[in-house]
């Protein structure tokens, strides 16, 4: 090569030309895949994100359904048990007339599936509720006590039935006054304690309350039972909805598969934990760990003194104005208050109720809503009117009505009413509202909202010679009253006066309520939205079902 | 006992590159007398008779097989393009035979039945599987897996990929002996005692809703989810028309949870629908896919890994792999970690292969052969006697 220098170099551009020649190739190659990548990327990109939004439309569409058939489901429960109350009032009636014992094995069979039927109803109205995002949390100091009673007072009969027993357990030590929705906290246990009950089959269920020591100010509120148990897999459906764990054993017992659902929503609502242990054959354990910090001192006296009915000798003398167009609901008024130092004085109106609010001192009015001439939030802003130019000392109102909805008790608090008191109401109620708000400055600092549903009584289920007796003398008066009300509202009926029918089935509700007749005033309840509905055919089944009702206690009572 | 050896040259002058080839193969063999060749060659404007011939002269009663490709692949330099690639087998203890299936846009089963039967009269024993690599793009529109099996034999293994042409989809080009075909596909049968194992393993990924295929008829798409064709890849992949052949839709037949993989090839402008590799069948729903590098990896390693952990007591002696050509595109840089664990594997095992328009391989062997797309295809052969 080096003796033929200009060779050399000839043969030396040739490689260095082919050498370039491969790497231009090369590079070439480099750029088309880099381009290919670039756009392929860019691709990748384009499609994930169209496939996100398609996907959202998707969840969107998919949630709104879901609510649409959540909405459905209600108004479809709600209808259903109308004419399922119906059902139930003509089953409960017809078991009350001479029956051999097929029929009545029959009729047993009917009523206990109404009543299921009317549970699930009830469970999937509220589940919708839940769903939907109706549901707010109130928390308020309550007792625990009082929720144990009232837990006792539904479990006890199921318990009696199925031969279980019903243990309550807590340490007698526990902070029974607390701070925390007792409304849900009820619903949840009850849920609880209903699940217990339809999956055991003998042995007990045990209902216990213990301080939750790993996170402060926190119970955990324990439903044990020696039942079937349920299974590791299982376990991890039991709280979707619609799902039970046993089938085979839930299909004997009925129900939707939402009482678990519907507790552990409301325990997350509430900002708690529901779990479950459990094994099978031997049983379960349902903890519910809610956050529910101890009253303040002040209300824990009072909640204390709440659970317990106030003696006449500890009842401060008062003298307040009970005002109701209805007679009868201003008797039980009396009649509640005849131990009590207590002295009634009474309007039928609004205007009768000003005209003596300006000439007379009163402790206290209880003021119906609904009257004629003037109801009761007129009269209550007519009075806050009153004071305000004559810069008097604020006058204790309490509404009395049959609203239990927080959102109406919300518009009487605005309407300058101090209180609610929820008919039908009981003589603990009575006695302890007027007590509260009477004897508030002393106990309690300022009770904002009040108002309580009772619960477990019921005169329609008593026998005549056990009721007192001058609530019995009240009865005949009454059941004719009732009586003259439902001729009335079946001739406002024939005359399409439905605004009078309305206003007739309102008053009678409110009687019927305050005599504790809550089967009767149930079926009012349902007569006034059958006709809203326009629902003529159903609307004339329940007159029947009324009038067979106001024969059969007049029948009873007389 | 199979002996393999193989020469690669990607010259930049096809006469020096052959020449390479050659050259390498040669000095591989020895005293071995190479029986079959298989050759691989990107390069598109080759003057592949010359080739062919050359290729011949120097290995003396060789039968000769191969195509044009997208790609090559090969022990020693992994993936390469623009390349020469010949691998050439001899046995004491097996049979190999070609032949050719010509005209199969006409019908490709009865070609197959014929090349098979040409290729039969060479062998002593029943053959135990075969290599096929028909043409890429004249056989788009016809069922040519099911071709296939008709033609073979419903679970006879049937191992390959169809011919490419370096991308360019304008003609790609088929070898047997000194002669060039398209709309062929060369034919491979091996008998005697022979282990074959195999693994096929999807790249890309479906995602998103499901979509009913409004109007189709083989491989063209007319209508999906009430838009054209084109409109509706348009809307979900944007204006990359190009790029469509690498975003294969997810078939799923009529209550079928599984998936196989379309390819589109391009879009017919005058009525917007799409031509597809392969066709559909009825009633199917479509999902896209995501192709990403780690799903194309993944695929491939998953591939490789069963292929070389088989616990069959029979070695591998030689590999070969036939990848998708859409997924080298996706791995572009990366395309050569396909093969790690090939290259890993202590018994320096050869493998052989090419980057294909669409994958032959039964799922498992002893089940019927398919034809697919985006899919990596791996075989091993072990003969029995070594």
């Amino acid at each position: 090569m080096t003796d033929n220098p200009q060779m050399y170099l000839e043969t030396r551009v040739d490689a260095l030309e082919k050498e370039c020649a491969y790497l231009q190739r090369k590079l070439a190659r480099l750029r088309e895949q880099q381009i290919r990548q670039e756009k392929i990327n860019d691709i990748n990109r384009y499609l994930l994100k169209q496939t996100n939004e398609k996907l959202l439309q998707c969840h969107k569409l998919s949630q709104h359904e879901n609510l649409s058939k959540s909405d459905f489901l209600a108004n479809m429960s709600h209808e259903i048990r109308t004419p399922l109350n119906i059902i139930l009032g003509m089953a409960n009636l017809l078991s009350e007339t001479e029956l051999d014992k097929t029929q009545m094995q029959y009729l047993s069979s009917l009523r206990i599936t109404g009543r299921q039927l009317m549970e699930i109803l009830n469970n999937i109205l509220e589940f919708s509720r839940i769903d939907a995002g109706k549901i707010t949390i109130e928390p308020e100091p309550f007792s625990l006590q009082k929720i144990i009673n009232q837990i006792e007072a539904s479990a006890l009969p199921l318990c009696l039935q199925k031969k279980l027993k019903f243990i309550v357990d807590h340490d007698p030590l526990l902070v029974m006054e607390r701070i925390g929705d007792p409304l849900k906290i009820f619903q949840i246990l009850l849920n609880l304690i209903n699940n217990a009950v339809k999956f055991t089959q003998s042995g007990s269920i045990t209902f216990s309350i213990k301080e939750d020591y790993t996170t402060e100010n926190s119970l955990i509120l324990v439903v044990m039972d020696t039942g079937i148990g349920i299974s590791k897999d299982q376990q991890q459906i039991i709280f979707d909805r619609f799902t039970q764990a046993n089938d085979s054993l839930s299909q004997q017992q009925g129900g939707a598969g939402l009482g678990l659902s519907i507790s552990q929503k409301l325990t997350h609502a509430m900002g708690g934990q529901l779990t479950v242990t459990s094994a099978l054959g031997k049983g379960s354990i349902f903890s519910c760990h809610l956050p529910l910090p101890p009253a303040a001192p002040s209300d824990r006296r009072r909640l204390r003194l709440d659970a317990s009915l106030i003696l006449p000798e500890n009842f401060p003398d008062l003298k307040i104005l009970a005002v109701d167009d209805i007679k009868e609901n201003i008797d039980v008024i009396k009649m509640y208050m005849k131990d009590y130092p207590v002295q009634i004085q009474t309007a039928e109106n609004g205007r009768q109720a000003l005209e003596l609010f300006t000439t007379d001192a009163f402790d206290l009015i209880l003021m119906d809503v609904r009257m004629p001439v003037m109801d009761g939030i007129t009269a209550a802003k007519e009075i806050r009117k009153l004071e305000s130019l004559a810069t008097a000392t604020p006058q204790i109102i309490l509404a009395v009505t049959a609203h239990a909805f927080q959102e109406q008790k919300n518009k009487f608090l605005q309407a300058g009413f101090d209180g609610v008191l929820t008919k039908p109401f009981f003589k603990r109620e009575l006695i302890q509202t007027l007590f509260r708000f009477t004897t508030r400055d002393l106990l309690v600092p300022s009770p904002d909202k009040m108002g309580n549903k009772a619960i477990g009584y019921c005169l329609e289920n008593e026998k005549p010679e056990k009721i007192p007796e001058p609530l019995r003398t009240m009865l005949p008066d009454l059941l004719q009253t009732i009586s003259g009300d439902l001729t009335l509202m079946k001739s406002f009926l024939r005359d399409e006066d439905y605004e009078s029918i309305y206003a007739t089935a309102h008053s009678l509700k409110g009687v019927a309520g305050m005599f504790g007749f809550q089967k009767l005033a149930s079926l009012i309840t349902d007569l006034s939205q059958t006709v809203k509905v326009g629902n003529l055919i159903v609307v004339d089944e329940l007159f029947s079902v009324l009038d067979m009702y106001v024969v059969q206690l007049k029948t009873e009572f007389n | 006992m199979i002996q393999s050896v193989i020469g690669v040259s990607d010259d930049i002058d096809l006469t020096v590159a052959i020449e390479e080839v050659i050259s390498e193969c040669t000095k591989s063999l020895g005293d071995l007398i190479p029986q079959v060749g298989i050759l691989f060659t990107s390069c598109m404007k080759a003057d592949f008779p010359d080739i062919l011939n050359r290729i011949l002269q120097s290995f003396p009663g060789v039968e000769l097989i191969g195509c044009t490709t997208d790609g090559e692949i090969n022990r020693e330099t992994g993936f390469i393009e623009d390349s020469i690639s010949l691998l050439l087998l001899s046995s004491d203890s097996v049979e190999f035979s070609t032949a050719i299936a010509r005209n199969l846009s006409d019908n490709a089963e009865a070609s197959f039945v014929t090349a098979i039967a040409d290729a039969n009269l060479r062998l002593q024993s029943t053959p135990v599987c075969a290599f096929t690599f028909p043409d890429g793009l004249t056989t788009i529109n016809i069922a040519l897996g099911a071709a296939i099996q008709k033609s073979f034999g419903k679970n006879f293994p049937v191992f390959g990929g169809t011919a490419g042409d370096r991308f360019l989809f304008t003609e790609t080009y088929q070898f047997h002996n000194d002669r060039v075909y398209s709309d062929a596909a060369p034919v491979l049968l091996i008998a005697g005692n022979l282990r074959v194992t195999a693994a096929v393993h999807k790249g890309p990924v479906p995602t998103g809703l499901y979509y009913r295929l409004d109007r189709y008829k083989n491989n063209v798409v007319y209508e999906i989810d009430g838009k054209t064709a084109s409109s509706f890849f348009r809307d979900h992949l944007g204006d990359y028309q190009e790029q469509l052949s690498q975003f294969p839709l997810a078939v799923y037949e009529k209550g079928a949870t599984d998936f196989y993989l379309k390819d589109p090839l391009h879009v017919n402008d005058e009525d917007e629908s799409i031509t597809f590799v392969g066709s559909f069948p009825e009633q199917c729903t479509v999902r896209f896919s995501l192709v990403s590098q780690k799903d194309a990896l993944n695929a491939a390693n998953r591939a490789n890994f069963s292929v070389l952990k088989k616990e069959t007591g029979v070695e591998p002696e030689v590999i070969f792999v036939f990848p998708c050509a859409s997924l080298r595109h996706v791995l572009g840089s990366k395309t050569n970690e396909k093969f790690s664990l090939l290259k890993k594997d202590k018994r320096n095992i050869p493998f052989f292969g090419f980057y294909c328009y669409g994958e032959i391989a039964p799922f498992s062997i002893g089940t019927p052969t398919h034809f697919h797309s985006d899919t990596y295809v791996i075989v091993a052969l072990g003969s029995v006697d070594k």
